[in-house]
This record gives C-alpha cells, sequence and structure tokens, in this order.
C-alpha cells in the first residue's frame, strides 16, 4: 500500500481533506459524507413525502438520487422518490440526459424530462441569441437558473411531489452565501436558511448534499461509479464564476475556510434575524399566479424584458 | 515524486481538479511511481466559458 489512510490505516487513501490535515479511504470518505447528508434527510423527509429529486445528470444531481434511493431503502420511512430533468436545450445537455436515464434505470427511479421550451415557450441558446444582440447587461446564467428553478416547481407540483431534492453542495451554498452579500441581499440570505414555506403552489425544496465539498462529491461518484457527467456548461458565465475563483484560492490558502463560513453565517444569520428567517412574505405572481416574494415571479420580469427586446429589435 | 508535485509542476489546482491514478482517485500527497498513469479531473470552473460577454 503506498498510501495508507490516515484514520482507519487499512485501505489505500483515496482523497486529501486539507483542512483536517488527512488524506482517507473510499470507505471512511463513505462514512464522513453519509455522515453529513442523512441528518439533513432525517429532517426533512417525513413520512408520506413525494420526493421530486432534481436531476441534470451532473455528480451533484446523481449523487443526490443515489442518497435518496440509499435512504429510501435503508430507512423505515415509506416515501417516494422520483427523478424530474429540465432540459434548457444547451448542446451539452444531451450526454448529461443520457446519463441522468441510466442511473434512473438502474436505480428503478420514475424520471420524467421536460423540455424547458415546453413550458416557457423558449429554450436557454434562444436566450443567449437574443441577450447577446441586445443591450441586457444579465448574465445567461441568472435567466438560466430562475427558469430551471421555476420549471422545476411546476414539473414536481403536477407530479405530485411534496419535497424538491437538489444537488446543490457546500461550494455552492457558500457561493450563494457571498453572492447575497456583495448584492446586499438580505432576504434572499434569510430564505437560503429558511425552512421553504409548503403551499399549494411552492413545493419545499430541500439540499441532502449541502454539507458536502464538491471535491468530496467528485470522489464519492466516482467511487460509487454513479453515471454522471463530468462536463462543464459551454456556457456559463457570470458572478458565480468569479465568486467561486476567490473563494477557492480563501480555501487554498486557509484549508476548512468555506465550511467555518457556512457555519458561521448560517448561525449569524438564524439568531440575528429569525423573523426573516422563518416568515418572509410569500405572494403569487400577478401575471402568472406562480409563487413569488415580489408582484411579479422573476420569470415574467425577464419574460417582459426579452419581448421588449423582441419587439425593440423588429421596430 | 508527488500527486501535488506534479500538479504543481503542470499548473493545475487541487481546488478545481482531482488526481486519478491508474484509474483510481488518488490524493495530492500519494506517491507515484514509475508507469503510473495519471489522469486529472476537471469537477470545477474558474473561468467563464460562454454564456453572454458584455
Amino acid at each position: 500500500m503506498r498510501r495508507p489512510c490516515d484514520r482507519c490505516g487499512e485501505r489505500e487513501a483515496v482523497v486529501r481533506i486539507e483542512s483536517l490535515n488527512e488524506s482517507i479511504c473510499d470507505e471512511c470518505l463513505s462514512t464522513r459524507i453519509w455522515r453529513r447528508v442523512k441528518p439533513i434527510l432525517d429532517e426533512e423527509i417525513q413520512v408520506g413525502d413525494v420526493v421530486a429529486s432534481a436531476l441534470s445528470g451532473g455528480k451533484d444531481s446523481s449523487l443526490t438520487l443515489y442518497y435518496l434511493w440509499k435512504y429510501k431503502n435503508e430507512s423505515d420511512k415509506d416515501f417516494e422518490i422520483f427523478a424530474v430533468t429540465i432540459d434548457e436545450g444547451t448542446c451539452y445537455r444531451a450526454e448529461s440526459i443520457s446519463k441522468a436515464k441510466e442511473l434512473t434505470s438502474r436505480l428503478g427511479v420514475k424520471h420524467k424530462i421536460v423540455k424547458m421550451s415546453e413550458i416557457f415557450a423558449f429554450s436557454i441558446p434562444q436566450v443567449q441569441i437574443l441577450v447577446s444582440k441586445s443591450k441586457i447587461k444579465r448574465d445567461l446564467c441568472t435567466y438560466c437558473g430562475v427558469f430551471r428553478r421555476q420549471a422545476l416547481n411546476i414539473v414536481a407540483r403536477e407530479e405530485g411531489a411534496t419535497k424538491v431534492a437538489t444537488g446543490h453542495n457546500l461550494d455552492d451554498m457558500v457561493q450563494t452565501l457571498f453572492m447575497n452579500l456583495i448584492r446586499g441581499d438580505m432576504s434572499a440570505m434569510a430564505r437560503l436558511f429558511s425552512k421553504s414555506q409548503s403551499t399549494e403552489k411552492l413545493i419545499p425544496r430541500i439540499r441532502p448534499l449541502a454539507k458536502v465539498p464538491e471535491k468530496e462529491v467528485t470522489v464519492q461518484a466516482l467511487l460509487l461509479e454513479v453515471p454522471a457527467h463530468f462536463g462543464k456548461c459551454p456556457l456559463v458565465s457570470g458572478m458565480r464564476v468569479r465568486v467561486r475563483r476567490i473563494l477557492d484560492r480563501f480555501e487554498q490558502e486557509n484549508p476548512g475556510f468555506k465550511e467555518r463560513a457556512f457555519n458561521f453565517i448560517e448561525k449569524l444569520v438564524k439568531q440575528a434575524i429569525p423573523e426573516l428567517t422563518y416568515h418572509f412574505e410569500l405572494k403569487y405572481c400577478k401575471l402568472c399566479g406562480e409563487p413569488t416574494t415580489q408582484e411579479l415571479c422573476k420569470v415574467c420580469q425577464f419574460r417582459q424584458e426579452l419581448e421588449a427586446e423582441i419587439i425593440s429589435t423588429t421596430d | 515524486m508527488k500527486v501535488s508535485d506534479l500538479m504543481e509542476d503542470l499548473g493545475i489546482s487541487p481546488q478545481t481538479h482531482i488526481a486519478i491514478v491508474n484509474g483510481r482517485p488518488a490524493p495530492e500527497d500519494y506517491p507515484l511511481k514509475s508507469g503510473d498513469i495519471v489522469e486529472f479531473l476537471m469537477f470545477t470552473i474558474h473561468k467563464e466559458m460562454g454564456g453572454v460577454q458584455h
């Protein structure tokens, strides 16, 4: 054995955990991750729940579905799971959908695939063309995120889901925290730590991997041979990429920074603004009726903006 | 030579890539031997790849 595990000493190490100054084996990694995932599932999933697992076919959402399946098989709780894939129409999606199909077939989980254009009458590549020709200074990822989130909620609701599970990992969560900080968006910060309100139209979201670093998610997905696409979206742009670069530099120089930052901000937000974290007001969009915190939902705001662009460019 | 030495030589960050040695993930402090096949898997990105540039 060339590099034994620092914990058990019995198996070859597969990943370095810099913050703990140790390298650990596949079994110790599995135990470490499951100890972080299971308490979230224990708390968030109730008997009778129908959980829609958002499945892009990437490593995060694929591992999320795998853990939901494992939890269902190992726990006494009676609940249902199914997978939902939103096809936003980008060229790289075909391969990830193929991986998603492979995974759901292997696990025996129902899989619903819906094209974004069937819900909103346009795809992300179409939005890209429109935005690139206009004066709108908004990153494409912003549109994609907003449209996908609402599409997922709509499909999950139509399929009878009571919870939506997403593949957000610790790195995603910390990036979102700092993006909210940069924008000064206290309300968004508070919502991130709130239990979603369950209403007729808004399906509460759960994030089983919220405390698992992206690097560990990657290694675990490889070791479990979970079918997953490791490609990157060719259209990625925006603040998140820049924030990620900066946070990764901090992590490199201060191992464990992301986890400490997440725990610190979570504690701070929950203690400082409990009324915000648990009682934000939910409204319904005046145009489409979908749940929102504003008069118009983001999708309708963006649609109006894009439609105005179409009119101005055809004039 | 360790995986981390190779990563440094190639300018690859452990914040964006993991090493796969002979088909299995390996930590940065994994000692390499002659004949090992080393691949790097990028699990996140640090630069904008497309989208809409302004």
